[in-house]
């Protein structure tokens, strides 16, 4: 396996995996009864996203909302929203959440992994495909072009269409 | 399953796709740009976004012991057939079959793989993308396969190639690739086609004689009391009035370019090309009508389940929703229905057109039972 590939994700979020994070992706990936949490969640980090003026200045969307959603988890943890507040805007300090461990969470961790690799196998075989070279064998997408003899453009199209895929079929299980 | 928790597919596709390109590396600063507006723009949008991202962090995990054979798996990849891979809405019950799968097991491939490992994926790469490559007997193989959506209904296909077609309301295709061409038929209504690339296997759309053909492109194509009208919204399309099935209507110098707002008499055979954010109409006459700045946005709105008028007579605008809704409205006035209309609507929601005409204080509504409403001067 190629070593020079871009870094995995998991640098991002074994980066700031503090309790709230793996509550907070426990939240998002529960079934039924903490949907409903889940939405008002990402419905709150929306209205104070909302809120920034420059929005071109905010450099890891994604970062920046995981901490927005974060803090949200922590602060109805603390029951003390307005302590928290201020906080949202600045990227820096994510690590200084307080955490407690949370079992629960990494059970949730592991059952959406479960699930996931049943989803997986129903997908179809070049999903299939590019989302195990892309995540288990962290190949970048270049690298994944070059393998399959497709263009880049394609390898994200698929993985797209394999993550859409991932996400339908797990609302269904949410369903059940 | 219950229609509020699940956001449409296309909000899904795209936060999936923001997902996608996060994963892999940094966004430059154009794409930072687009992915905070598009997360602005709705709450699901941010919802959607922070559970792909989710999926994709514990995806990391899946098979540690990496038990899944990924040259296995390709093995298993058939060349492109007919067969979807997703459909995004309910299909009414007649409207899909599976198609018949007699060609994917048996091929034998397997000696390829035995006698040279090493270029598994070389010749896979092959074996997908040029049907040339494949044994005699599955050339003869094409699959149709038909699809229609009712009063309505909108449904996206994804074909086993990667292009994707949407699908709007009382619309009927038939979708017959063959192992040179990747070939449509548009019976009646309109459809989004977001074509793979595959410059060896061209993707056509046939409405009654004129042929739509496309490589890596996507263009919207409705047929309506007797006019075809093409909208180009990515790449180059070339249509072919009086088309033959085995012509390959690439660009070439016989080809026509379209570079002006014009009426005009394309030459039986050859191709006229459209390029983004053009259109062009095929009228019942034959002659063809073109629009070198087209309001893509308007001929796509669909897609999002919106209509956008901009001084739209009344009369379009009712005929607009007409093909969406089982309420038919009419207009009694003839001064009225030149009225002109500026707005975006839901397909789904005609009362807030009428709503809108009774506050004018222009109009009175008359019903007449549950499907029918006529529009009277006051």
């Amino acid at each position: 396996m190629p070593n020079n590939s871009a870094p995995k994700s998991d640098s991002f979020v074994k980066g700031l995996y503090e309790s709230s994070y793996k509550e907070l992706f426990a939240f998002l990936l529960r079934r039924s009864n903490n949907r409903q949490q889940a939405q008002d969640f990402s419905q709150e980090a929306f209205l104070r996203l909302i809120r920034v003026e420059r929005k071109d200045l905010i450099e890891q969307p994604r970062a920046y909302l995981f901490r927005i959603a974060a803090n949200l988890v922590h602060e109805k943890r603390l029951k003390n929203i307005s302590q928290w507040q201020k906080e949202t805007s600045a990227l820096d300090n994510v690590e200084e959440i307080p955490c407690e461990d949370d079992p629960h969470a990494h059970i949730e961790r592991q059952k959406a992994i479960q699930d996931l690799e049943k989803i997986l196998a129903s997908l179809p075989p070049i999903y299939q495909s590019v989302l195990l070279m892309r995540k288990r064998d962290g190949l970048n997408h270049a690298e994944i072009a070059e393998r399959l003899g497709i263009s880049i453009h394609t390898v994200r199209k698929y993985l797209t269409r394999a993550v859409t895929e991932c996400r339908k079929a797990h609302s269904m299980g949410q369903e059940l | 399953m219950n229609t509020h928790s699940q956001p449409n597919t296309l909000i899904i596709e795209q936060a999936s796709y923001w997902a996608v390109l996060i994963d892999e590396g940094e966004l430059s600063q154009r794409q930072h740009h687009e992915l905070a507006q598009w997360l602005v723009e709705s709450p699901t949008h941010v919802q959607e976004f922070l559970h792909a991202c989710t999926l994709l962090d514990v995806l990391d995990d899946i098979d540690p012991n990496k038990n899944i054979s990924v040259e296995g798996l390709l093995k298993k990849i058939s060349t492109p057939d007919v067969e979807p891979i997703s459909i995004t809405s309910k299909p009414a019950p007649y409207a899909y079959e599976k198609p018949a799968r007699i060609e994917t097991k048996k091929r034998p491939t397997r000696m390829f793989w035995a006698l040279a490992a090493s270029l598994v994926l070389s010749v896979l790469a092959l074996y997908q993308f040029t049907p040339a490559v494949l044994p005699l007997k599955q050339q003869t193989i094409s699959h149709s396969v038909n699809y229609v959506t009712t009063l309505g209904e909108q449904r996206s296909i994804t074909l086993s190639d990667g292009s994707i077609i949407y699908l709007n309301t009382l619309t009927n295709v038939d979708i017959d690739y063959t192992p040179q061409f990747r070939n449509i038929v548009l019976h009646n209504g309109e459809a989004i086609f977001k074509v793979a690339h595959n410059p060896d296997k061209p993707f056509r759309v046939w409405v009654n004689g004129t042929m739509f053909q496309a490589l890596g492109t996507e263009f919207n194509v409705r047929s309506n009391k007797g006019n075809v009208e093409l909208t180009v919204i990515n790449g180059v399309v070339a249509l072919t009035k009086n088309a033959r099935k085995h012509q390959d209507a690439s660009v070439s110098e016989e080809s026509v370019r379209l570079d002006s707002n014009a009426e005009i008499e394309v030459p039986l055979g050859r191709p006229l090309i459209v390029s983004v954010g053009q259109q062009a109409t095929v009228k019942e006459d034959g002659k063809i009508t073109t629009l070198v700045n087209a309001d893509v946005d308007k001929k796509t709105s669909w897609k999002a389940r919106e209509m956008i008028f901009k001084n739209d007579s009344l009369e379009d605008v009712i005929y607009e929703f007409n093909r969406y809704n089982a309420l038919q409205i009419s207009i009694a006035s003839e001064q009225l229905s030149k009225m002109s209309i500026t707005g975006v609507f839901e397909t789904n929601d005609p009362q807030s057109l009428l709503r809108f005409l009774e506050s004018s204080g222009k109009a009175k509504i008359q019903r007449h039972g549950a499907n029918s409403v006529t529009i009277l001067a006051l």
